[in-house]
């Protein structure tokens, strides 16, 4: 990305108008504490390993000093907050008609990732925050240098999160992100000896690959790929076959396809095959066994929608290949829409409903509608409540998996919202709970 | 007003009913409303209260005269009403839940005062709330100390109680802190003291946290200047303490605002419930910023009838509720918050003498004692003689 992009908001000018005529006032043990949280996040963490200590200190413990620190500090700059990682919209690509790549910079303290994890974007969607889970996918080596991350997020139908990101973010907004998560990732050697093998210039070989992907779970292959081949540019991989065979609806719907073709064209050990489902019809055991005739000699990363990954997996099973030989990273189904179904009727008598308190290890099931607190208590538990009426929020308690309705109103629950009132919230369906 | 009759007649159930569908209407639209404007609203409060504390705490630490260190007070004091009234009490109801944003989950706020959250949201959220003034339910009718309505039995002790209202209003977070203990249960037998220790130990717990920080932390941080820290947040406690106080009575305590019997609200129906909760509660008028340094708790009424709708929606939501109070003839009381007030000392005041019929069965009982005792004791017997 663009170098100018990658300079800090001018932190002195914006210190003076915190503080207006406060130089003379201030006192010593106060000046030092700012330009110590001030000079480490100028000069990047670990230059001054006395502040780093003093800060780790300072901020493992939460109280009134934190939370004025940590105000100011994202008064400053947002990316500066201690207490909830931040990034930063650089830019946002189109990639196809649906989907769309933003280029995040994640704050300084963001420990970085390997390729194939994923982060939770935290979006505030006409005031209510939303999390979902995105794959990176860009490769390492791109935020080592340059200190960006992507994301690629394919628009689905009734998908707030989707499609607030590719109809309303824009550049220099502000998002919130999490750690990198997952293990979807090439073998744990391969990034463990590549730095500490690097002086040694030992290369590593991984087996052969083989990634199956559809729809936008290309994202964290993309990534994985594109470290694959800059590994073996440096000369700490030994270039092993990798092959990718990529599903998309239609020809124009294929994200990153002609990137990655482009990839292949470059490197001999990189061949691509791009099948669109309109012409070439679903995965198949005999397409897959023809695009990649060595399938069983490869390790496999499959990614895509759920229906195309157990397709997949069966088609696997058939060839009589080792589950330890393929990895997998599943989406998470799409939340119900909460105006979809209001007012419902629910049938308890010919479909009775079941909640599952995980938690306790007590299963409960029922006829005639009932609040999940009157359910909780029959099942033996006591959990708190109050006016047992929608009134005093007591008995709030986390929101169970599993299809729930709002007594009061008849609406549906959101699937993403967090915490439900026990009282009037009943399950129409089987629910669990993993935590009150 | 006469409190004899019940006020929960005046409506047949029909009506009731009809009445409850207009409010919750009223409750669904504001809910269906809820959006950016409401998160954009509490996080511009919580600035500018975060502002200034930050500009309060800095003034009286560094002030370099008295005048700048009272301003540095003043400034406390107000982000710590801004803190208390429109963002603690607000969100530990839940108004803001709806935002999925753990800073303002209802649940886990903790706000800055000695009374510990937990315990707040047991006897206010759902004590308090739900059986809004029904004498012997609602223990914040009066906090077990004050006699606020003649229907209550009088005892010698109420005599100081104007006296007791103004060490009530001083130490106001302290008296909401032990309130939640329910010492009076205890005191009665309903309640044993190892039952409460969890709640003792945890307001001992956040007393501590909240005294060390006015009166250890931030003092210790000015050195030898100490003390002007301690009374500059000692002063802007006591301010607090003090307004808050008078903004929660005019709630409750007009003249005006009714009183309910257990019996009168057994089986009560949604509709019967807001229609107590609006006959108990009392709205003051003012400008934007009293509206918001009270927490909104100037629209009381609103606030007892939606708890957990955003308090700022309530001007909106007035303007409904007023008009369906005309349809059913239901009295709306609100006034200017300087009359609403000296309702809510005169009624203090008249707490302290005891209702005529008290007065009447006190004076037949001394009147029986006397006699007693003039016919049992000789001397006296004679001397009712001479009297005769």
């Amino acid at each position: 990305m663009q170098s100018n992009l990658l300079n800090r908001t001018n932190i002195g000018s914006n210190i003076n108008a915190l503080l207006p005529n406060a130089s003379s006032l201030i006192n010593l043990a106060f000046t030092t504490f700012w330009a110590q949280q001030l000079s480490e996040k100028l000069f990047n963490q670990g230059a001054f390993k006395l502040s780093e200590s003093f800060s780790d200190i300072f901020w493992k413990r939460s109280g009134a000093l934190q939370r004025y620190a940590n105000f100011l500090l994202c008064e400053t700059d947002p990316l500066f907050n201690q207490q909830r990682l931040a990034a930063q919209i650089i830019r946002v690509e189109s990639e196809t008609t649906e989907a769309t790549t933003l280029w995040l910079r994640p704050s300084s303290r963001w420990s970085g990732f390997r390729a194939g994890q994923f982060i939770t974007i935290d979006c505030e969607i006409n005031g209510v925050r939303l999390k979902r889970n995105y794959s990176i996918s860009c490769a390492p080596e791109v935020f080592e240098q340059q200190g960006l991350i992507s994301i690629t997020v394919k628009a689905i139908d009734d998908g707030r999160v989707s499609n607030f990101i590719n109809d309303s973010l824009t550049e220099s907004q502000i998002v919130h992100i999490s750690e990198a998560m997952g293990s979807f990732t090439l073998p744990l050697q391969a990034d463990q000896e590549t730095q500490s093998d690097k002086e040694e210039q030992n290369p590593v070989a991984l087996d052969p690959m083989l990634f199956v992907a559809a729809g936008s779970g290309v994202t964290p292959i993309k990534s994985m790929i594109e470290h694959y081949v800059n590994q073996v540019e440096s000369g700490y991989f030994v270039p092993q076959s990798v092959q990718l065979v990529y599903y998309s609806n239609t020809h124009e719907d294929g994200i990153f396809i002609d990137q990655l073709q482009a990839l292949a064209e470059r490197y001999d050990y990189l061949s691509v095959v791009h099948r669109v489902t309109d012409r070439d019809g679903l995965i198949n055991e005999a397409s897959l066994k023809q695009d990649c005739q060595d399938i069983d000699e490869r390790s496999i990363y499959l990614c895509g929608p759920a229906g195309f990954m157990s397709a997949v997996e069966d088609i696997c099973s058939a060839l009589n290949i080792a589950s330890d030989q393929l990895q997998m990273e599943s989406f998470g189904a799409a939340p119900t829409s909460l105006t979809a179904v209001a007012n419902l009727d629910y049938d308890f008598e010919a479909t009775p409903v079941s909640v599952d308190f995980a938690f306790a290890d007590k299963q409960v099931t029922s006829s005639s509608p009932k609040s999940l607190l009157e359910l909780a208590e029959s099942a033996g538990l006591t959990p708190k409540y109050g006016c047992r009426a929608g009134i005093c929020h007591e008995c709030k308690c986390q929101r169970p998996k599993g299809p729930l309705v709002n007594q009061l109103t008849g609406d549906l629950i959101p699937d993403d919202q967090t915490v439900v009132q026990s009282c009037i919230t009943a399950p129409i369906g089987n629910v669990s709970l993993e935590q009150w | 007003m006469d409190m004899q009759t019940s006020a929960m007649n005046l409506l047949t159930e029909d009506e009731f009913e009809a009445f409850g569908k207009e409010l919750d209407a009223i409750r669904q639209e504001a809910f269906d409303d809820l959006g950016q404007r409401d998160a954009d609203y509490i996080r511009d409060i919580m600035r500018k209260q975060k502002y200034s504390e930050i500009a309060g705490r800095t003034l009286i630490h560094f002030s370099l005269n008295p005048i700048s260190w009272a301003v540095g007070v003043g400034l406390l004091s107000v982000s710590k009403i801004m803190e208390n009234m429109e963002i603690g009490h607000n969100v530990m109801h839940g108004q803001y839940d709806w935002m999925n944003d753990p800073e303002l989950n209802s649940q886990t706020y903790e706000w800055d005062n000695v009374c510990d959250s937990d315990a707040w949201r047991k006897y206010h959220n759902y004590e308090h709330h739900t059986y809004t003034n029904i004498l012997g339910k609602d223990r914040d009718y009066g906090y077990t100390i004050l006699r606020l309505d003649e229907n209550e039995p009088w005892k010698p002790v109420h005599l100081f109680q104007l006296g007791n209202y103004v060490v009530l209003s001083t130490l106001f977070q302290w008296g909401v802190g032990l309130f939640g203990l329910e010492l009076d249960r205890i005191r009665k037998g309903e309640l044993t003291l190892e039952e409460q220790m969890p709640a003792i130990k945890k307001f001992a717990k956040k007393a501590t946290k909240q005294v060390s920080k006015d009166y250890l932390l931030f003092p210790l941080l000015a050195g030898p200047l100490a003390p002007k820290v301690a009374l500059g947040n000692g002063l802007a406690n006591l301010n607090r303490n003090l307004w808050t106080s008078t903004i929660i009575f005019c709630g409750h305590f007009t003249e005006d605002a009714q009183t309910f019997s257990e019996a009168e609200c057994e089986n009560e129906s949604k509709g019967a419930w807001y229609y107590r909760q609006l006959l108990g509660s009392s709205n003051f008028t003012g400008g934007k910023w009293l509206h918001i340094m009270s927490g909104h708790l100037s629209y009381q009424i609103e606030h007892h009838l939606f708890p957990d709708i955003p308090a700022h929606r309530y001007p909106e939501m007035a303007l409904k509720v007023r008009a369906v109070c005309e349809k059913y003839d239901i009295p709306y009381n609100t006034g200017r918050f300087r009359d609403q007030y000296k309702t809510v000392i005169k009624r203090v005041a008249r707490g302290s003498l005891p209702n005529q019929q008290q007065r009447q069965r006190m004076i037949t009982r001394l009147s029986d004692t006397a006699s007693s005792i003039t016919k049992n004791v000789p001397i006296l017997k004679n001397m009712s003689l001479f009297a005769g």
